[in-house]
């Protein structure tokens, strides 16, 4: 069985993206013949066997604990929001329905569950103080996952590869921006009961898309604009779609679980799925480098 | 599947929107005109506004605007705000109260069953909102309606309130009662609950929540709410009269009437009338206490009592519209009329629906002053300067006095 369900019997890709147009920073580089994926800068004895992404980013975490440190930071940010929301007069709603029996709290990007969320429809038509407080509020919370995300994702890479640079910090912010705008436009038309058959219609693809756009988020941080890491995350994740899709679901559900934890919900949840996620998508970036590198 | 409602906003695409939004907004006029915020005009839901005049003798049709679909035969009485009438049967549309020109539906709520809509006045936003009662909870819309992007409807919807989707029967969702609205707080019974509560017209957070309870077994189902001078009436299926501080929800007073079926409060300075199946109860606002019952030998399941210039005009659902003395419950004059109604009031004159037929008497006399007949099925009218504004069937109709 291929261990691509999104395109089955699919080859590592030899490309990235499409008309050339990306420079030669962004290309995913081999980091050295043919050795195993080194991931912040440290190689790991090779032990002759293929270790999976996420195995790869818990053996990080062993190495370097402080990986934890920028997504526990915007997991208390996060959480000072979630207070502010609820402070002000403007209209909030839980982040993630209630009553619902279980959801995969995946938006695309490593990020926690904060407990509100702000409908942009609820900023359209404020006073111009309210205005500029909504937005200001919500372009906080993108700013922080942006700097939490590159911050992580750059120190689990090599130091060749992954930097915290202000336009890495930028181009990670819009990626944010581009998933969130998807959400929100596919939310505009899927408002309601969709039912059980229309549901599954719809949950497939977007597995499929979820699936795709993984690796994105280190893309960005190697370099690319948003729009070229979101082309360049697809050749990437070829040949791992069943591996991520079981990461996707995993980083999802321990969202939500985490997440309904009373009071400190936001800030764990942020603090280990954002911070797992990150460094899991540094370690698959540098293992598609790597079988790139095999692979001419 | 992802959840819906775990997004961070983006920044970027948010500014767009709303920079678009102002432009549209700030094009968007709005014609002198008397409002008619609610369904029975206003908090105490007396149906009667003081300013407001109607024709009285030979209605002509000043304008006709069409809707999406005919609805049944308990169509919602539609609300007037700033030169806006809001009306609709499965969707809710904005039409010009001048011209009876559509202005936008909103579209998210096609085919829900929905109350009429109340106006509060908000202090965060540029634009008022409009609260309505769905089986899904209460609702804050964009009275301006939103803006349109890439031929879809953005912001018509501000927030979400309490509610519980009610168990499904083999006649459908029941009709959420319509909210009420005072200044910046929403007064409502909780759609699929015993519950009243009080909302932040800003934001729909709730100030306060009272259960209105009933035996165990039972749930009781609440009517349209009253407020008067700090002080909520609630009334419920099937005895249940209730006064709350309309600050705090404090409970002040409650009741059990004697006959079973109470229907919706009016507030008034002489105390709140209460019709019931088959007759009108007037309770002292203060301390619950009985002023006048007044047996009426009606048999009414629905419908409001009116009241104006210490008149109460209520109908018994079986023969007759009366006009009662506010203080003592006599009759001032009773008319033969068969159906259940609510009677809106204005410059002398009473405004009836009876479905195929709006009916006007007079006030002071209860002589007819005309009848219309509908094409399809009337509602409850309402009533501004010198124009009525009712839904027939698929069209809203602005009445004016004839040449």
């Amino acid at each position: 069985m291929s261990d691509d369900p999104f395109e089955p019997g699919s080859e590592p890709a030899r490309g990235v993206g499409s008309g050339g147009t990306e420079s030669s920073e962004t290309e995913p580089r081999p980091n050295g013949g043919s050795s195993p994926p080194r991931l912040g800068g440290s190689d790991r004895p090779d032990d002759g066997q293929s270790l999976s992404p996420f195995s790869l980013a818990l053996e990080q975490f062993r190495r370097d604990p402080a990986l934890l440190l920028p997504f526990l930071v915007a997991g208390v940010c996060l959480a000072v929001l979630d207070w502010l929301r609820r402070l002000d007069p403007l209209p909030t709603r839980p982040a993630v329905q209630n009553g619902v029996s279980i959801t995969v709290a995946y938006t695309g990007y490593p990020t926690g569950t904060p407990e509100t969320a702000r409908a942009l429809e609820s900023l359209v038509d404020l006073k111009l103080p309210s205005l500029v407080w909504g937005i200001g509020l919500e372009a906080v919370a993108v700013l922080v996952i942006a700097a939490a995300g590159t911050v992580t994702i750059a120190r689990a890479l090599p130091e060749d590869r992954g930097a915290t640079t202000g336009r890495r910090l930028l181009a990670y912010g819009g990626l944010v921006v581009l998933f969130d705008g998807a959400f929100r436009v596919l939310a505009s038309f899927i408002d309601g009961d969709v039912g059980l058959v229309f549901g599954l219609v719809l949950i497939v693809p977007l597995f499929a898309v979820f699936v795709r756009l993984f690796a994105a988020p280190a893309a960005v941080v190697t370099g690319s604009g948003p729009v070229t890491a979101l082309r360049q995350s697809a050749p990437a994740t070829r040949g791992h779609g069943w591996t991520i899709l079981a990461l996707v679901i995993g980083f999802g559900l321990a969202a939500w679980l985490l997440g309904r934890v009373p009071r400190a919900g936001t800030v764990v949840s942020t603090a280990l799925v954002g911070s797992l996620h990150a460094v899991t998508v540094a370690a698959l970036w540098e293992v598609t480098v790597e079988e790139r590198a095999r692979s001419g | 599947m992802p959840s819906r409602r775990q997004t961070l906003a983006g920044a970027g695409l948010a500014a767009a929107g709303l920079v678009v939004g102002s432009t549209v907004t700030a094009d968007r006029s709005t014609s002198a005109t008397l409002d008619w915020p609610m369904a029975r005009y206003d908090a105490a839901g007396t149906g009667y506004n003081p300013e407001a005049s109607g024709p009285k003798d030979d209605p002509t049709v000043a304008w006709s605007g069409e809707l999406e679909s005919s609805g049944g035969y308990e169509i919602d009485q539609p609300v007037v705000v700033d030169g806006t009438v809001y009306a609709g049967n499965d969707e809710l549309i904005a039409l010009d109260a001048a011209t009876g020109d559509v202005r936008f539906s909103y579209g998210s709520y096609s085919g829900v069953s929905r109350s009429s809509p109340a106006c509060a006045s908000t202090s965060i936003y540029r634009t008022k909102t409009l609260v309505i009662g769905s089986p899904g909870g209460i609702v804050g819309l964009n009275a301006g309606g939103g803006h349109a992007l890439f031929g879809l409807r953005f912001g018509e919807e501000r927030w979400l309130g309490p509610g519980e989707t009610p168990n499904s029967s083999f006649f459908g969702a029941s009709e959420a009662p319509p909210p009420i609205a005072l200044d910046d707080t929403v007064y409502a019974a909780v759609p699929g609950t015993g519950d009243i509560v009080a909302l932040e017209a800003d934001n729909g957070s709730e100030r306060w929540r009272k259960r209105i309870e009933y035996e165990a077994a039972y749930s009781t189902t609440l009517t349209r709410p009253a407020v008067r001078d700090g002080t909520v009436f609630v009334t419920g299926w099937p005895y249940q009269v209730r006064a709350f501080d309309a600050e705090t929800g404090e409970e002040r007073w409650d009741d059990e009437h004697d006959e079973q079926m109470v229907r919706p409060p009016t507030a008034t300075e002489s105390g709140v009338v209460v019709p019931t199946r088959t007759g009108v109860t007037v309770y002292e606002a203060d301390g619950g206490d009985v002023r006048w019952t007044r047996d009426l030998d009606g048999n009414a399941t629905e419908g409001a009592a009116a009241v104006a210039e210490g008149r109460v005009f209520v109908t018994d659902g079986t023969e007759s519209l009366y006009a009662l003395d506010l203080e003592t419950g006599d009759d001032e004059w009773s008319v033969s009329f068969s159906h259940v109604a609510t009677p809106v009031v204005a410059d002398g004159v009473v405004y009836v629906s009876r479905g195929i037929e709006l009916v006007a008497f007079d006030a002071e006399t209860g002589e007819q002053r005309f009848a219309r007949e509908a094409e399809r099925y009337f509602s409850p009218p309402a009533v501004g300067d010198g124009v009525l504004y009712v839904v027939d069937g698929d069209r809203v109709l602005a009445l004016e006095e004839g040449a």
